[in-house]
């Protein structure tokens, strides 16, 4: 425990992460099992406990300092848990009781009962020095901040064990504390452990940018699209040890989505995109990616949101792992597997002609969609990207300068700001308004303009307030069509407000011609 | 002469010293002798603990301190030092006046020394600063028992118990190896902590070339000539990039071009006061190293408990907690305030 607390404190005042890769590597290399793991499942966050709140703290203090000698102190140091563990007194010199290792602490600590850790806590720091106090006490109240992502363990890991950081993450979530086999493999003392012990997560394969001009060099014979949804990447990944939905750095998100790792009836692992369901579409359409946001922090209005996958890859398959065969194999697997299957709440995401790529990317569609991937056929999954197997081709943004003129408030009650507003384009001397455009600013950026709104309005019907004309917005839009049902003559997907040009005069504004320009016909 | 052991305190001589010996504004006065201790304001005659700037100031007539607190003041100060400069070897006795007067080793920095002033059979310990850790580059600390004992209080709370500065050594020397291309910039006091960090690195067989500032090079030559051996010192302003790779520099707290050459240098800071978090964060510490030339919380009250005087006066720190922890010894306590210590440490040179 005195060794880890000597890594707690120097991660905790080291400032660069090369050095703090070398600190856990140098931890690593010089703890013996099973403390090194239980060490680094407290890095990894593993070992998530709040036992040790304020009341248990004081109660401590009271068993070993003069209250006048505490009171004094923790004026001075102003952290209770570090004014216990300062004030704390030193074990004798050649004490018979030695300090407990990591992996008495930890196992301890999680399965500790709120009644009993008092005395577990006095007995472990009548042993421990002064930095072994402070790191137990903050470990456990939950607040021991060591300022290191899984990501740079991982790396400090790989780095240490001379292997991939991608192998090291995919290994170490199937692997539970004190991490055995792991060490036993990047010791070169034991194999590779298998992925396949518990739902394990597999790093991500990144497309990378890809631009328009580069279409004409690609094979279509070699290569396939499909569409990028804009959802949220996931793993689904279940089997004899569980199952879960995994994110892109590798983060369970399998307590927001219950109801897909309910659904998902595999042995293996599949790649999708999760996208909130339009509520009154055809199955499988997508609505808003905003919608998935209360999901992700589990409210009780995000429960209430359905959802689907698009799944576009097959990354393993029963006990084989498919990421080395090539991208049309897999997609062969995960086609065999969906018909053989049908699961509930999945759908395929379509392969699309490349012939027919740039006529779909122009005409994108505004929900739902970010642009399109491109992915060469006989490319393996490869977390490291290399070779630009994957190309992400977003969609291009469209977007015209308007004149701010009306603003909707929220429904119901301290409904506070506004839910949509309308800009309009000039047409002769007048404005023509766009229709409703949500806002995508950032929360200081949106309230600025509210405030401006408020100071200008000229006119009240109902909810939606007329403000004299005076501002300048950017409408971004992902596409825009003709439109016998709007009195511009147009209909725009997906407009938002992306920008307020405070100081453009309204004459800088477009006319509504240029909109008229764009429109498909 | 050496003054006596055998001495057995008395509450009514310590209740009559403050007729003999008090503080003014100019520092504590002993009338007999007509003589301040540490004053800080030039005086006529001054007694001197120990050079730290906070205790030795310029522009007195008259300045008796120990042979090596002379030289730090004649170094620092040059004319200022001291108009006459009486020396004083520790253990000598002297009579001032009506007041015998000798110092003892304090063990704080090179030449500290305590004052022990004796009058119509009362005995008054000054401690100055002190510590009671073997320090290589100092005498250690003497205890004399005493009516009134006179001490610091600058680490008195419970907090603050220095770890053995060897293994706080140690773990500079494990960031050496596991940073062996990084500079190791150490930030330290000039007087005392500079040259002890050295002592303690020697000691623990690093051998290397240890580069300076230049501000901190003339007191090291200063504990040279005084028989400290600090090995082999050059100045970092000389030094080339190659040379300061994964090398040890010390710094008490200036700078200059020499450190664009330093390598992604790890910042270290010796002093007592990082041992609580905030204090290392505030100065930027990436290695706070726990050492200090003041007693601790444990030293102070193992001090108080084993000279059991029967009064303790403290100058200057926390008085409030080592008062209560006096009152506990059925030690009478009483805090003098003394106006021109730095008190928490944010003086040149004091703390720490
Ligand atoms: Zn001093
Ligand atoms: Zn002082």
């Amino acid at each position: 425990m005195n060794r880890f607390a000597r890594l707690a404190e120097a991660l905790a005042f080291m400032a660069s992460d090369t050095g703090k890769r070398r600190l856990i590597a140098d931890y690593i290399a010089t703890t013996p099992d099973p403390d090194r793991g239980w060490g680094l499942a407290v890095l990894l966050g593993a070992v998530a406990v709040r036992h040790a709140r304020p009341a248990v703290l004081r109660a401590l203090a009271a068993r070993r300092t003069d209250p006048v000698l505490f009171t004094l102190s923790h004026g001075f140091v102003g952290d209770v848990a570090e004014t216990v563990a300062l004030m704390w007194p030193d074990p004798p010199p050649r004490s018979n009781s030695l300090p407990p290792p990591m992996a008495e602490v930890a196992p301890a600590l999680l399965s500790a009962d709120r009644a009993g850790v008092e005395d577990l806590l006095e007995g472990w720091l009548d042993t421990l020095d002064a930095t072994g106090r402070y790191t137990l006490l903050k470990l456990a109240a939950g607040s021991l901040k060591l300022d290191v992502s899984p990501r740079l363990v991982a790396e400090a890991l790989a780095e240490w064990g001379g292997v991939d950081v991608h192998a090291v993450e995919e290994c170490r979530h199937g692997l539970t504390p004190p991490y055995g086999p792991l060490f036993a493999w990047l010791e070169r003392r034991g194999p590779r452990p298998a992925a396949g012990q518990g739902p394990v997560f597999r790093p991500f394969m990144p497309a990378a940018p890809f631009d328009a001009g580069a279409l004409d060099a690609l094979d279509p014979a070699q290569w396939a699209a499909e569409w990028q949804w804009d959802g949220l990447r996931v793993q689904l990944v279940a089997g004899s040890g569980g199952r879960a939905v995994y994110g892109r750095q590798g983060e369970d998100l399998t307590a927001a989505f219950p109801d897909l790792a309910e659904a998902l009836d595999i042995d293996g692992a599949v790649e999708g995109e999760i996208l909130a369901a339009a509520a009154d579409g055809p199955p499988f359409a997508p609505a808003s990616a905003a919608l998935l946001q209360p999901r992700l922090k589990r409210t009780a209005r995000g429960r209430a949101v359905p959802v689907f996958v698009r799944l576009f890859d097959m990354l393993a398959d029963g006990g084989e792992d498919l990421r080395p065969m090539p991208f049309a194999v897999r997609r062969a697997r995960l086609e065999r597997w969906f018909a053989g299957r049908s699961p509930a709440l999945a759908a395929l995401s379509p392969l699309l002609p490349l012939a027919e790529a740039r006529r779909l990317h122009t005409g994108i569609a505004g929900a739902g969609v970010r642009g399109m991937v491109l992915k060469r056929r006989d490319a393996p999954y490869d977390p490291a990207g290399a070779g630009g197997a994957w190309l992400a081709w977003k969609r291009a943004t469209r977007s015209v300068r308007a004149v701010l003129m009306y603003a909707q408030r929220a429904g119901g009650p301290g409904g506070g700001g506004y839910e949509s507003y309308t800009a309009g384009l000039w047409r002769g001397g007048a404005l023509v308004p766009l229709g409703k455009a949500t806002a995508a600013l950032p929360a200081d950026a949106r309230r600025e303009l509210d405030r401006w709104i408020t100071a200008a309005t000229t006119n009240r019907f109902g909810p939606v307030r007329e403000v004299a004309p005076g501002l300048v917005v950017v409408v971004e839009f992902d596409g825009v069509s003709p439109s016998a049902r709007t009195k511009c003559g147009l209909s725009l997907r997906g407009p938002r407000i992306a920008a307020v040009l405070w100081d453009t005069p309204v004459d800088a504004a477009a006319p509504l011609a240029e909109l008229e320009a764009l429109a498909e016909g | 002469m050496p003054i006596s052991s055998a001495f057995v305190p008395s509450a009514a001589r310590a209740a009559a010293a403050d007729r003999w010996i008090h503080p003014t504004p100019a520092g504590l006065f002993v009338a007999p002798g007509g003589f301040f201790i540490d004053p800080v304001r030039a005086v006529e005659r001054a007694v001197i603990t120990h050079g730290h700037s906070d205790h030795a100031r310029g522009g007195h007539s008259h300045v008796l301190a120990t042979p090596a607190t002379l030289a730090v003041m004649e170094q620092r100060l040059g004319r200022a030092a001291g108009a006459v400069r009486q020396p004083l070897d520790y253990g000598e006795s002297l009579t001032v006046g009506d007041v015998r007067l000798t110092l003892v080793p304090a063990g704080h920095v090179l030449g500290s020394a305590q004052v022990v002033v004796e009058h119509g059979g009362a005995r008054v310990v000054v401690s100055g600063d002190y510590k009671r850790r073997p320090d290589p580059t100092c005498a250690p600390f003497d205890p004399v028992p005493c009516d009134v004992f006179v001490t610091e209080a600058t680490f008195a709370l419970p907090i603050f118990r220095h770890p053995p500065a060897e293994a706080e050594i140690g773990r500079l020397l494990h960031s050496l190896a596991l940073f062996p291309e990084r500079s190791h910039l150490v930030s330290v006091y000039a007087l005392g902590k500079c040259q002890r960090v050295i002592a303690l690195l020697r000691a623990a067989g690093y051998g290397r070339p240890i580069y300076l500032h230049s501000a901190l090079e003339p007191l090291c030559a200063l504990y040279a000539r005084f028989g400290v051996d600090l090995g082999d010192l050059r100045p970092a302003a000389e030094a080339g990039a190659a040379a300061l790779r994964g090398a040890v520099v010390l710094t008490s707290g200036g700078g200059g071009h020499w450190m664009e050459r330093l390598s992604d240098p790890v910042t270290a800071v010796a002093s007592g006061w990082v041992r609580v978090r905030q204090w290392a964060r505030q100065r930027g510490a990436e290695l706070p190293l726990v050492i200090s030339d003041h007693a601790d919380w444990d030293e102070l009250t193992a001090t108080l408990a084993e000279l059991s005087p029967a009064e303790v006066w403290i100058t200057h720190g926390r008085d409030d907690a080592l008062s209560h922890h006096a009152a506990r010894l059925g030690i009478r306590a009483r805090a003098l305030a003394l106006v021109g210590r730095s008190g928490e440490g944010d003086g040149e040179e004091e703390g720490a």
